[in-house]
């Protein structure tokens, strides 16, 4: 028997050993058993993580519920000695190994009961004080099952001034206060999590049996910050990642940047707030309209506390989105375009799915639509409807998601609307609207966002509404398309800042793109931009090398690409593949450059 | 305060912003439309100091102006400082970071006065300056205006600003020749340092040009300065300095390491030498020469400023610039206005380049 044993005063006992918060414990614990068994996973998959990566305070109270044999609660006991345990596990034999471990390892900091919580259980006031206190003992009562007569389990007080609890109302909890809260309690966990609302817990941690919607575990803001660790199969509920953010509101802001919409912004807000989820809530930036859209809003909404108006001068769309992110305090954000409208429950369904995997980007499906002269609307799928056919492979509750290469929705049409993003995300990656350009500000934004995101939950059978409609600014054909060589110039040459090489898909989108302008443009602006995307091209080869090939130009549609790209690299001189030629710059690349070279002459 | 405008040429009175704000929509300035002066001052973090800049203004012995502050993305305490600022001729126009171009470009979008001028948030402009301005606008309606500055380099004794050679030479041309031409008057100009707080210009110039600062792009002041320059109708210059520079030569941004903004000469140099061949102006070898001397002055400097291990790359990208550029631009005459005597040691940077 080894020394360490012999300080446990375990010697005599045949106890396996485990290593437990730094130090070896020895308990009796029926090995072998499943219950065992999965006190150790969790052990080792939660509870070591999740405290190896917390400072807590040196002294506190921790409540256990759903100690077993104690692996956690004796183990935390014993690893943090300031610190006053209670320990509570409801079946009989558990509890017998609990409280014999507890009494063999001499803890002075650790109270055991025999309970589980409850929902209904009567709450029977301060009595657990004096059970803590010393006053009444709990004397080990047979196991009342939890659906027994609502008579039953509440707490019989005995002549000889010993109690028994099978069941403890939750509001004990929020009594309580612990500081430490350990959950193993299926199917108590909702109670559990409403009798906290109120309450200072600064560190939750533990297993949810049930997917339960993730607000019920949000304290209000009177219970001060709270650290939250709670796992559901493969997902987990946690908020730490706001930690460098204090002034966070848990919950999603749907930005709404708004231009002269009377007619469409009353469908876009109410569809966002369908769903009656008060963790969304919309942000209505108004560009300086004039078509009185957002004194509309103001009238419609005032005293909604889910919707804020704000009012700026007209600076573009991609102006209206960074101004709501810069106003809103939500720890996720979504943008979406004031004549859009969204599946009610889209956006629950995102923001469940984007808290419980820590997605830092989810998103919905989308189909476009146009509205008829007799108000009918018709739908039509998006080219995306054949890519997923199956469920997703993961479930989380009522939701279907995959998880989706960022590298895949770069190619595909800009469609940031249909997304929720973390903002510390954004925020760390620095990933913003560019202001300046004037149009097609999403794609810039999609393409970063896809490729620092990762994998992007996908999440099935909820979508956004695009409106289609004449006004829409990709159908006037002017020179705002020349803003994509702005933007792609700027995305190679962060790439080229990240060390990012992998930007094939990039090229691609980048293809696509002058394909769809160039079909798209007024025929006085085609022969600028088959010259703006030669030079491009050309500057693309002698940055990144062959990169491009000629079938690939080929399929653009412009005429001639590839042979006048060859052609302008002869031109250039050959220059050697060098990662400054990307600073090179062209009057075509930027509309405003255009506006100043037809007015020179 | 002088209310009264003097006709200038091309002025065209009914402009208005492409999309004013609503009636009671915040951060509207009191004057309602047209004023004598629109200056824009843009901002990025630059705390305290931008309170004297503001000032300078404020304090203004000419009063007929509003003050376009953008602010591109600060954070507190700047943003504080912002916030509480209730003079009423100031707007605030809030942007995320996108540079100091784009900054200047949304006030221009909002500018209402009748000539527009600049101010770096660290400078501070002479309280006489825009009286000054105001008055030789009024007397010739000249419709852009050139003036001289004060230069700190926070060290020595407060200089004249780098252009003062051009300001004497233009003085001492004037006197052999009798009044300069137009044409001379742009050549001398286009000499000048490119930056933006030397000068006043039409409101109705910059619409007719279409000016625009370059978006994503350090040296924004040369591909304006330039183009402002050919497009003018008339040019004076002012007697008096009007305004400080402190020596405070980048300012950063979000996005990219202060290392790297010496490539953007690159993009706004080629621009600039583009554009500007499409202008008549380019057929006057003097104000071609001038253009030429300014921005391979400046590409020159770039290349020697930059870090060593860009250097080769800049150099590439610099040979390719040479050699996609229009040849007579490196024909520079030696009757080109050359104050610092550079004209041959450039003309030989730029072969060596290109060799």
């Amino acid at each position: 028997m080894n020394a360490r044993a012999k300080r446990f005063g375990a010697a005599e006992i045949d106890a396996p050993g485990h290593v437990v918060f730094g130090q070896t414990l020895h308990l009796d614990c029926d090995p072998g058993s499943l219950a065992t068994a999965r006190e150790l996973r969790d052990l080792q998959a939660i509870y070591e993580p999740f405290l190896a990566s917390r400072v807590l305070p040196q002294a506190g109270l921790c409540l256990d519920l759903g100690a077993g044999a104690g692996w956690f609660g004796l183990g935390f006991a014993s690893a943090f000695k300031g610190w006053t345990v209670i320990c509570v596990e409801p079946d009989p034999a558990r509890f017998d190994l609990l409280q014999q471990n507890a009494r063999r390892l001499g803890l002075k900091n650790v109270t055991c009961i025999r309970a589980a919580v409850h929902p209904d259980a009567q709450d029977f006031g301060d009595a657990l004080k004096a059970v803590l206190a010393g006053k009444l003992r709990l004397r080990p009562a047979e196991f009342q099952p939890l659906l027994a007569l609502p008579g039953k389990i509440a707490p019989v007080a005995g002549g000889d001034g010993t109690l028994s609890c099978p069941a403890l109302p939750p509001g004990l909890i929020a009594r309580l206060a612990p500081d430490l809260l350990r959950i193993d309690a299926p199917g108590a966990e909702a109670a559990i999590a409403l009798a906290l609302k109120d309450v200072r817990a600064g560190f939750v941690v533990g297993r949810l049996f049930p997917c339960l919607p993730s607000d019920l575990f949000i304290p209000a803001p009177a219970a001060g910050p709270r650290q939250f660790y709670l796992v559901h199969g493969e997902h987990v509920l946690r908020r730490d990642y706001e930690d460098n953010f204090p002034a966070r509101r848990p919950g999603l802001d749907v930005v709404v940047a708004m231009f002269n919409t009377r007619a469409f912004i009353e469908d876009c807000v109410d569809s966002v707030l369908a769903d009656g989820n008060p963790a969304i809530r919309v942000l209505v930036v108004d560009d300086g309209s004039t078509d009185g859209c957002a004194d509309l809003v103001a009238a419609l909404y005032d005293g909604n506390p889910r919707v804020r108006l704000l009012r700026k001068a007209n600076g573009g769309c991609a102006s209206a989105r960074n101004f709501g992110r810069r106003h809103s305090d939500a720890s996720h954000i979504a943008f979406i375009d004031a004549d859009d409208r969204v599946d009610p429950g889209m956006f629950t369904a995102l923001l469940e799915t984007a808290r419980y995997t820590g997605a830092f980007v989810a998103e919905g499906e989308f189909k476009t639509f146009t509205t008829g002269p007799d108000g009918i609307d018709s739908f039509s799928p998006s080219y995306e409807a054949g890519l997923y056919q199956s469920p997703g492979n993961h479930r989380l509750a009522e939701f279907d998601y995959d998880w989706t290469p960022g590298s895949e929705m770069i190619v595909g049409q800009p469609s940031t609307w249909r997304r929720v993003h973390r903002r510390d995300f954004l925020d760390r990656r620095n990933i913003w609207f560019p202001e300046h350009v004037r149009a097609f500000d999403d794609q810039m934004f999609q393409i970063l966002v896809c490729q620092h995101a990762g994998a992007i939950a996908h999440v099935r059978g909820h979508a956004y509404h695009y409106r289609q409609h004449p006004a829409q600014d990709i159908k006037q054909g002017d020179e705002r398309h020349f803003y994509s060589f702005n933007m792609f110039r700027a995305i190679f040459l962060r790439a080229l800042d990240e060390g990012r090489l992998d930007l094939g898909p990039v090229f691609r989108s980048l293809l696509n793109t002058m394909s769809w302008s160039y079909r798209g443009l007024r025929e006085d602006l085609q022969h600028i931009y088959q010259e703006a995307a030669v030079e491009f091209l050309a500057v693309i080869d002698r940055t990144f090398g062959e990169v491009i090939t000629p079938q690939m130009l080929a399929e653009v549609g412009i005429p001639g690409l590839d042979y006048l790209v060859r052609r302008k690299i002869e031109a250039m001189g050959h220059p050697p593949v060098n990662y400054a030629m990307m600073r090179l710059e062209s009057w075509r690349w930027q509309p405003e450059f255009i506006r100043m070279m037809l007015a020179a002459g | 305060m002088t209310g009264g405008r003097a006709p200038v040429g091309q002025k065209t009175r009914a402009d208005t912003p492409a999309a004013p704000a609503a009636p009671g929509a915040g951060g509207e300035a009191a004057g309602a439309d047209g004023v004598k002066f629109s200056c824009i001052m843009t901002t990025f973090n630059d705390g305290e100091l931008i309170r004297q800049s503001i000032d300078s203004l404020l304090h203004q012995s000419f009063g007929d102006f509003e003050l376009l502050l953008v602010d591109d993305g600060s954070s507190a305490p700047t943003t504080d400082i912002l916030a509480a600022l209730t003079d009423p001729r100031i707007r605030l126009l809030p942007q995320a970071n996108d540079g100091l171009s784009s900054a200047r470009n949304r006030g221009l979008h909002h500018a209402r006065g009748d000539y527009i001028c600049f101010l770096d948030a660290d400078d501070v402009r002479a309280p006489w300056s825009l009286a000054q301005a105001a008055e030789v606008i009024d007397a010739t309606g000249a419709e852009l205006i050139l003036a001289p500055g004060i230069h700190s380099t926070g060290r020595t004794q407060l200089q004249p600003f780098m252009d003062q050679v051009s300001i004497t030479a233009i003085a001492a041309e004037a006197l052999a020749t009798g009044p300069l031409s137009l044409a001379a008057r742009k050549a001398w100009a286009t000499s000048f340092e490119p930056q933006s707080a030397n000068k006043f210009i039409a409101r109705s110039l910059i619409e007719r040009a279409q000016l625009r600062f370059p978006n994503d792009h350090f040296f924004e002041d040369i591909l304006f300065h330039v183009l402002a320059i050919a497009h003018a109708g008339s040019i004076e210059f002012l007697p008096s300095p009007s305004f400080t520079y402190f020596q405070r030569q980048f300012r950063p941004q979000l996005t990219g390491s202060n290392g790297q903004i010496r490539f953007d000469i690159l993009g706004t140099a080629g621009v600039t030498f583009k554009i500007f061949e499409r202008h008549r102006d380019f057929l006057n070898p003097r104000q071609r020469g001038a253009v030429s001397i300014g921005a391979l002055r400046l590409l020159r400097w770039c290349e020697t400023e930059i870090p060593t291990y860009h250097r080769y790359g800049y150099r590439m990208a610099l040979r390719t610039l040479l050699h996609d550029l229009n040849p007579l631009y490196l024909v520079i005459e030696d009757s080109t206005p050359d104050p610092r005597q550079e004209r041959e040691s450039l003309i030989r940077y730029a072969q060596e380049v290109m060799a």
